[in-house]
């Protein structure tokens, strides 16, 4: 069971520490304060895009979407 | 209380231009509507662009709450730039509020609706959706669309290659729209249907000079497509049973362009934005080192603040210091002819928290909601406010600050307008946001607590 701590708010998760280690050099130097703070990132995001329904699209997707913006000046 | 509404919205048709063409009997429909129903102006937003208008119609929400603040966002944690689509919108829309009442609804083509989210009904999405077999979860819906060459958007690269493929591509696309509207209108049960015509924006900003100008080749053009759509109404008003109201509005008006403004050139010039190198490869391919602050179109200015920001530079205690003189050097800004280029410089908190609008965490000091409130650090700083004519780009690496290009028109705050029949409107002077509760209203439900 995770360990919860009422005082702060939040909970303790476990994570492999290969998988830990990997994310920690993916994350360097991109602004994230730390692993938990990226982690928190993605998966607010993803909770919050399975919520609405709607799949958020892949960023290959968006191609043609940003042709449009560019082509009328928003990009 | 009504028992169905309908909304058409005509995307960017200005108050002004539509009373002249009411007036000059051009738009017999139009006028007819006119007089069976209140015709107002009314106020967009800010920044006043497409995506943020109509989010703040369908959340019946100022930006501050609903989180969407242009065509182009901040990616986080990182500098580069992300598309905000349906996704980004934090708030309830008025098809889930509706759905939630057990109203059946349907939206087709709404700026920032895809990917289209879980409604009691029918959601098809708007041109950011890259092809048709994704603008509806429904396959079935797609096939339809597909079987009658709906097209998504009309093509702006046409648009600036010649008047006559934009005036041609607008037609088309519009036809084919307004074909699958009354298909849907006809054959779905609905209590809330809201179409979206787009083209009438893509026209303004390529032909409206040539039109003001009674330009001899195309003025007849422009005013052609406006008569088709008052046809299209004209067909909208005699298929609706007599018990449904009926709202026409748009997002915001047009004013025709003197020039483009390239505001990142700007501060680079100014010394507040420094490029990491020669060329940008995009919008935030700046030096965050040697950065206080930057731009994104339309004329939002973010500062890099330390601890928002990825690198950020400015300590919070300068924070005020910064804005107030970056806004100095934003208003002393002048056209090479001597214009003023902007009228007024926002601070995020007067714009997108007014007096008398709840804030994004009303218990949490200024300086904390910077740092950690989602809503709060997404809103731009400050918020550049142009004079009619100037419109504000970013053009990080070019060459001048001011472009002149194939646009001829851009947007304008106040000459939004709403033609609307069989619901109450705000008295006094209002904007976009403030209409929301009066179609929820009409259809006898009550707005989300948190709406606007």
């Amino acid at each position: 069971m995770p360990r919860r701590s009422k005082s702060s708010g939040k909970t303790t998760i476990k994570l492999p520490t290969p998988l830990y280690l990997k994310v920690s050099a993916l994350i360097n130097g991109a602004g994230y304060n730390s692993v938990t703070d990226f982690v928190v990132y993605v998966l607010r995001d993803l909770v919050g895009q399975s919520e609405r329904l709607g799949r958020a699209p892949l960023e290959g997707e968006l191609d043609e979407t940003r042709r449009k913006l560019k082509n009328l000046g928003y990009l | 209380m009504t028992k169905r509404l309908v909304v058409f919205s005509i995307d960017g048709v200005a108050f002004t231009l539509l009373k002249q063409l009411m007036d000059a009997e051009e738009v017999t429909n139009f006028r007819r509507l006119a007089s069976e129903a209140q015709f107002r102006q009314m106020d967009s937003v800010y920044p006043t662009v497409s995506s943020v208008a109509w989010t703040s119609f369908v959340t019946g929400q100022q930006p501050g709450k609903h989180g969407v603040y242009g065509f182009v966002e901040r990616r986080p944690h990182a500098w580069d730039v992300a598309i905000p689509l349906s996704t980004s919108i934090r708030s309830k829309t008025i098809w889930e509020a509706l759905s939630d009442a057990g109203k059946r609804v349907f939206g087709m083509n709404v700026p920032m609706t895809y990917p289209c989210r879980s409604v009691n009904g029918i959601l098809i999405g708007d041109f950011l959706c890259p092809t048709v077999d994704k603008l509806a979860t429904s396959r079935e819906v797609c096939d339809y669309l597909r079987s009658v060459n709906y097209r998504i958007d009309s093509d702006a690269m046409l648009a600036r290659k010649s008047p006559d493929l934009c005036l041609q591509d607008v037609r088309e696309t519009l036809d084919r729209r307004m074909e699958a509207m009354f298909h849907f209108l006809a054959q779905e049960k609905w209590d809330y249907f809201h179409a979206h015509v787009m083209e009438t924006d893509r026209l303004c900003h390529f032909l409206l000079a040539k039109y003001e100008s009674g330009d001899a080749k195309y003025a007849g053009g422009f005013l052609d497509i406006f008569r088709r759509l008052d046809g299209y109404l004209g067909r909208l008003m005699d298929a609706l049973p007599s018990d449904s109201a009926l709202v026409v509005l748009s997002d915001h008006g047009f004013c025709r362009m003197k020039a483009e403004v390239q505001l990142s050139r700007y501060l680079v010039e100014k010394g507040w934005t420094s490029l990491r190198g020669e060329a940008a490869g995009h919008p935030l391919d700046i030096d965050p080192a040697r950065s206080r602050c930057y731009s994104l179109i339309p004329g939002r200015i973010y500062v890099n603040l330390r601890s928002r920001e990825p690198e950020g530079l400015v300590p919070r205690e300068d924070y005020d210091k910064v804005r107030q003189a970056v806004a100095r050097d934003l208003l002393a800004l002048r056209a090479p002819n001597g214009d003023r280029v902007i009228r007024q410089v926002l601070r995020r908190e007067e714009v997108y928290w007014p007096t008398g609008a709840h804030g994004p965490n009303p218990g949490m000091p200024p300086d904390e909601l910077l740092a950690h409130d989602d809503a709060f650090g997404a809103a731009p700083d400050l918020v550049a406010v142009p004079f009619d004519g100037y419109d504000l780009k970013m053009g990080l690496a070019a060459d001048h600050v001011f472009l002149h290009t194939e646009l001829e028109g851009m947007h304008a705050f106040h000459d939004a307008l709403v033609l609307a029949r069989g619901i109450e409107l705000p008295e006094g002077r209002f904007s976009i946001v403030h209409l929301t509760r009066h179609v929820l209203a009409a259809l006898g439900v009550p707005p989300p607590a948190d709406m606007d």
